[in-house]
């Protein structure tokens, strides 16, 4: 099985709907790599943006049982270079949440929808055990793949579904059913995906009925779940603590339900060329896959918010891998995304991207493997957008501030610098377009109904907020339109587009100048550079150290005579606060990374903009290496393969 | 109780048990599925020289070599269609064409397999290979090359380990069994030629429109109906010699009606039928006939009494004797000896008759014989056969027990102490890298075999020598892979997880109290303890007719699948295909107990 940066878990021939970060996942055949090692999972999350790659770090931590040592921060604030106040430019297009609204177009289901809502609510408020909040949501998905393996389709798909989720509140906005349970299997049990069923169409009855029996379904467990909720010590002190719900206002939204551009001749044959182009250098396995998704969303809930959100997103994937000599798989991934398939890279562009990752993969198949190291580093554009996805990001969710199993990293520190005063950080799903770049964290409104909101988060270095879903926490009573989740799991507060400013910056030229500087001043033989990360995860739960990994794909050896050097096998890990306050400068221009990223959630997609980054001390590490060994026999002669022996 | 109305469903039942065939006798054979283009000669060729190849180079230096190799190439096409209330719930149509490489190193003596490592479980000396869409011989043979690797790799490491085991005295005497069995190669090409797949279109429309039947019943809670219509292709290749295809073919309905009885316990119905074609299926009158006797049923299920406790005779009827037979005997009729290594939960698995040849193992009323190799029992299509096993085996009909007496098991390649050769029943793949003999088109017949009536007598008459104010009889048994995705919820099957044993057959979905004057009382909760071999001893009465069913045998554990659920379209496709004809069996003394399982608070509001 190969996870990939979507919401499919594919298992080479169709896709599945990914049952969910923690879930039960499809049954797959077993996979042409053996996976890591199967993980029982620590309390808390762990994030991952990315896919395979990111997965592929967490045995290396958890098998080990906790993290290696990292360099403590130095108690003395280091002394930093002035940074001219040159700012990143950004040229930001936004949507507001309302734009598009017709109510012309609002589908009858909802009318069915809003009435066994209320036909519930009414029984509700009468019952022992009151539900005081119900809300549907029915979820449309049509998911065309269409991939290639070295010259031959290897995927076509082309599926409809529909799902139907339900939430049901019992008890009160101050405590109810989705308050922290410590009953870990009860916890567990009711945070794995669940999805009702519901009829194609609209006929009313067949859709009504499946909302009742739904509804009772989900009422019968949340009633038992507030039973244990109560029956925990916690609830002593429940009038002291953040409510488990806000109130929101009611919204009224209708988006046309957008249609599907997808011209199957268009791409058949030139998937199959692209993934026999990039069978070349030292690569022995290529794929390229497209994806096209039409998404609508019905949404009611029993505060009066009638939502029809519908939008299209596409995929275009190019990967490429080999073994290198020590057995060590290599691979590299490139995802463009885009609204539609006409937006995606044409044929020249791919053929760029193909070039640039089967170079870098025969770059990665000559390079050695790093040593343990730690010192000063540059994260380029993309690179940096990740981390700063994973390393501050996931922790100014705002549910996390309030779970007794989370690290709270932030929770206490608003109001206090956390970064250098020339960084701003904020989350905005309303943003269409950065820097002509189509986002992928970009929605009207999120999925506990709320529109979609920009979340200040640090001016000037100083944290101000965090991203909030329906989930309050003390001094933020409401959510800013962050609540996200993939159909069938509960909402929380997930990041949309992340944005890091900076006001001072400089050239990238003048960057790597103030890294061989710190190289120098520090001692070091070199200190290294990266230009893209796959992904990583970052641990929230109290359970572990309040720590980071993320492995690049693309990390250099920057020699203080100027000489860069490729490496592999790297994962950079580190303690959130001591890498932030050690943030140097930043380089021009901001660059942004596209993509899904998992969580209690599940999977919903994100980007992150930032600058380039130079950081003072970053720890390096060797990643996880899979048991490998190239295969006995040679290759079998074949018209399509590369010459290099070796094989995925 | 309305006795009338607790009569209708076996009617019903016999009634669509008996007109399929006959009509499709009447009828013109149906149009055949197109040859594949998935799986070619040219291709078959590239495997085979990939096989040669791995055999006579694939060599690890300080490692055993391989002494088999098994190819099987299966070319699935699966069309599946739920509908509800007359509006579809799920439309899946998938296809896919996979490589399973087996490699064996070490000797037929002793070799890898039938071992399961410590902590490594998943290591079997097999590994499957997905083909891409578009086929051609080179692409074939490389993934041919990477599985055999891959499981030639599996293959040695499970070969170390299962020689420290040895060494170590772990095997207890079973080390003197051989690993595998040779077997006779077999070669033909020739396709086999089996009826056209429906079009997903075509089951989509029966399926609303049949599910629209259950639109008139208030009390019925969820429904559904779902067809399939599916075919599997496969082609054996091995390094004996082996050249061989074979081909799956059935078409199904599944149709699930739930209710809450007034007391609040959940109830469930559920009624299948499989065949080899749309002929083969009942007409939709019949099936919208089913419905309403299933309707009716559940409601009278509404009102029925919770069962109590109770220790004595049972009587089995109809699709009741199926599922004795089916959860109870078949079971036990493997020869296959458990893997070394596996957990002493999971080797249960393994049959219970090892080293009781010739012994009496049930009553010398009852013989059984599992045949695949045939298609018909009686003028009935049965969906069990097959021309090759999944080892590639010609398949054997098997006297497993004559007059009472075990006489054989079912066999794959991996000996017992008793029987070496396979009888052509594996089927069923385990932990260890081997196959299990299984049941296929198993057939229980009886001696001095009884009227319905007399039989009722015979069980009144026990009741009574017992002590007993009733007796029960059974005529249906839950199948947790047609009716898992009920409306219990999330926590409610965590508690099941941790109430329920696994060696208890399911529970009864249809059960009735037979009084000593007669009068039948339909009851709910019915749940048996386990069911022991020695009770199969003490079957005192059987039926003089016999019932036939054809299902889908799920190839996990129906207690896991209760847990985990049929999947989010239920989708009735899963399973190997099976049948099962027996006559009623009156057992001396069961256990039952009456189970609460699905008891809530009625709904806070009626359906809308």
């Amino acid at each position: 099985m190969s996870v990939v940066l979507g919401e499919t878990v594919t298992c080479d021939q169709a896709p599945y709907f990914v049952a969910g970060a923690w879930g039960p996942a499809p049954t797959c055949p077993k996979p042409l790599v053996a996976p890591p090692q199967k993980l029982t999972y620590p309390l808390g999350m762990f994030s991952k943006i990315g896919g395979a790659a990111a997965l592929t770090l967490l045995p290396s931590l958890l098998l080990a049982g906790c993290p290696k040592p990292v360099a403590s921060p130095s108690p003395v604030v280091p002394e930093k270079p002035v940074v001219p106040a040159v700012p990143a430019e950004i040229r930001a297009v936004l949507t507001e949440p309302l734009t598009g609204h017709d109510p012309s177009t609002a589908s009858p289901l909802l009318d069915v929808m809003t009435a066994e809502n209320a036909r519930w609510m009414k029984t509700f408020r009468a019952s022992q055990a009151p539900a005081y909040y119900l809300a549907y949501s029915i979820h449309d998905k049509q998911i065309i793949v269409l991939g290639a393996e070295s010259g031959a389709l290897t995927v076509d798909a082309n599926e409809t579904h529909r799902a139907l989720d339900v939430e049901v509140r019992v008890g009160n906005p101050q405590i109810d059913n989705r308050h922290p349970i410590q009953d870990q299997q009860v916890a567990r049990v009711t945070g794995y995906q669940q999805l009702g069923i519901v009829p194609k169409g609209q006929d009313p009855k067949a859709i009504a009925h499946h909302l009742w029996l739904e509804t009772d379904k989900r009422f019968r467990e949340a009633a038992l779940t507030t039973r244990i909720v109560m029956t925990e010590g916690q609830i002593r002190n429940a009038k002291d603590l953040p409510p488990d719900f806000s109130h929101e206002k009611p919204e009224n939204f209708i988006q046309p339900v957008a249609s599907l551009e997808w011209n199957r001749s268009d791409w058949e044959e030139r998937m199959r060329e692209c993934s026999k182009q990039a069978l070349k250098g030292v690569a022995t396995r290529a794929s390229c896959r497209v994806y096209a998704e039409l998404n609508t969303i019905y949404y009611v809930n029993s505060e009066g918010s009638v939502i029809q959100k519908s939008w299209t997103t596409s995929r275009l994937e190019l990967n490429v891998g080999v073994k290198a000599d020590d057995g060590m798989p290599l691979s590299r991934l490139e995802q463009s995304f885009a609204p539609t398939v006409a937006g995606l890279p044409g044929v020249e562009e791919q053929d760029k991207l193909i070039e640039r990752i089967t170079t870098d993969l025969d770059d990665l198949h000559k390079a050695p493997i790093v040593t343990p190291w730690a010192g000063p580093v540059i994260l380029e554009g993309r690179a940096a957008a990740v981390f700063f996805h994973e390393v501050f990001g996931h922790r100014i969710e705002g549910h996390r501030q309030k779970n007794p199993t989370f690290g709270k990293t932030f929770t206490e520190m608003v109001g206090k610098r956390i970064m250098p005063e020339w960084l701003t950080v904020y989350d905005d799903p309303r943003i269409r377009k950065l820097n002509d770049i189509y986002l992928n964290g970009f929605f009207h409104f999120d999925d506990e109904g709320v529109r979609a909101q920009r979340a200040p988060l640090v001016d000037k270095g100083v944290l101000k907020g965090f991203v909030m879903g329906r989930s309050p926490i003390d001094g933020f009573p409401s959510s800013n339109g962050h609540g996200r989740a993939e159909a069938g799991l509960p909402a929380v507060a997930r990041q949309g587009n992340l944005v890091a400013e900076a006001s001072r910056t400089v050239e990238k030229e003048e960057l790597y100048k103030q890294l061989v500087e710190e190289v120098k001043a520090q001692g070091k033989e070199f200190g290294m550079v990266f230009t893209d990360i796959s992904g990583g995860f970052t641990n929230t739960s109290t359970f572990s150290a309040q720590s980071f990994k993320v492995q690049p794909i693309m990390a250099y050896r920057v020699y203080a005579d100027g000489r860069k050097e490729l490496v592999r096998g790297v994962d950079i890990s580190g303690l959130p606060l001591s890498v932030l306050d050690s943030v140097m400068a930043a380089g021009r221009p901001l660059e942004t990374f596209n993509g899904m990223c998992g969580a209690e959630s599940g999977w919903v997609p994100v980007s992150a903009s930032a600058p380039s980054l130079l950081v003072k001390t970053l720890e390096v590490e060797r990643g996880y290496e899979p048991d490998g060994s190239d295969p006995v026999l040679p290759p079998p002669p074949t018209a399509f393969t590369s010459t290099t022996p070796g094989a995925e | 109780m309305n006795r009338l109305v607790s009569c209708i469903p076996a009617i019903a039942l016999l009634s669509l048990a008996a007109s399929p065939t006959a009509n499709a006798k009447r009828m013109a054979p149906p149009p055949t599925a197109p040859a594949s283009t998935s799986v070619t000669p040219e291709i078959l060729d590239a495997v085979g020289t990939e096989l040669e190849r791995a055999m006579s180079n694939m060599r690890i230096p300080g490692a055993p070599a391989p002494y088999f190799i098994g190819y099987k190439l299966t070319e699935v096409d699966v069309h599946d269609v739920v509908a509800s209330l007359g509006s579809i719930t799920d439309d899946q149509n998938r296809d896919s064409t996979s490589l399973e490489a087996h490699v064996h190193v070490g000797s037929y003596a002793r070799d890898n397999t039938n071992f399961v490592p410590s902590q490594r479980e998943s290591l079997d000396g097999t590994f499957t290979a997905q083909l891409a869409l578009e086929a051609s011989p080179a692409r074939a043979r490389r993934s041919a090359w990477l599985a055999t690797d891959n499981a030639y790799k599996e293959a040695i490491a499970m070969w170390q380990s299962k020689n420290e085991a040895l060494a170590s005295g772990v095997s207890a005497g079973n080390n003197q069994i051989a690993s595998y069995t040779k077997a006779t190669p077999v070669v033909t090409e020739a396709p086999v030629k089996v009826p056209q797949l429906e079009s997903n279109q075509a089951l989509g429309n029966r399926a609303k429109k049949l599910s629209a039947a259950f639109r008139k019943y208030d009390f019925v809670r969820d429904s559904h109906v779902g067809f399939t219509s599916f075919l599997e292709n496969r082609w054996y290749l091995n390094s004996e010699g082996t050249n061989a295809t074979d081909t799956r073919r059935v078409e199904g309905i599944l149709i699930v009606a739930t209710a809450q009885a007034n007391d609040g316990q959940e109830i469930t119905l559920y009624y299948s039928h499989y065949a080899r074609s749309r002929r083969g299926l009942p007409s939709d009158a019949e099936i919208e006939a089913q419905i309403e006797a299933m309707s009716k049923q559940l409601f009278a299920m509404r009102s029925a009494p919770l069962v109590s406790n109770y220790t004595g005779p049972v009587l089995f009827e109809g699709q009741g004797a199926v599922g004795i037979v089916r959860h109870s005997l078949a079971p036990h009729l493997s020869g296959t000896p458990p893997p070394l290594g596996i957990s002493s939960t999971d080797a249960l698995i393994a049959g219970k008759l090892a080293g009781r040849k010739g012994l009496r193992v049930v009553s010398d009323l009852l013989s059984v014989v599992d045949d695949p190799t045939t298609s018909f029992v009686g003028n009935r299509f049965v969906i069990g056969g097959y021309k090759f096993d999944d080892e590639g085996v010609a398949p054997q009909r098997v006297q497993v027990i004559k007059d009472g007496k075990l006489e054989e098991l079912l066999m794959s390649r991996t000996p017992n102490s008793d029987q070496g050769a396979s009888n052509g029943h594996a089927r069923l793949q385990m932990p260890g890298g081997v196959y299990r003999g299984s049941a296929t088109n198993l057939a229980v017949t009886g001696k001095k075999g009884q009227s319905p009536k007399l039989l009722r007598k015979k069980l009144l008459a026990e009741a009574k020598e017992q002590g007993l104010p009733y007796a029960i009889i059974i005529k249906q048994f839950d199948d947790a892979s047609a009716t898992s995705n009920t409306e219990i919820s999330r926590l409610a099957k965590v508690q099941l997880l941790q109430s329920m044993n696994p060696l208890s057959p399911p529970p009864a979905t249809l059960a009735y109290k037979l009084y000593w004057d007669g009068r039948e009382e339909l009851v709910r909760g019915v749940q048996l303890e386990p069911v022991d071999m020695r009770a199969w001893r003490d079957v005192m009465g059987v039926g003089k007719r016999n019932t036939l069913k054809n299902f889908l045998a799920t190839t996990e554990s129906p207690f896991l699948k209760l847990i985990a659920g049929a999947g989010p379209g239920r989708v009735p496709s899963a399973g190997i295909e099976s049948s099962i004809t027996t006559p009623n069996l009156l057992f001396r003394e069961l256990d039952l107990k009456a189970s609460k399982y699905g008891l809530r608070p009625p709904p806070l509001l009626p359906a809308p």
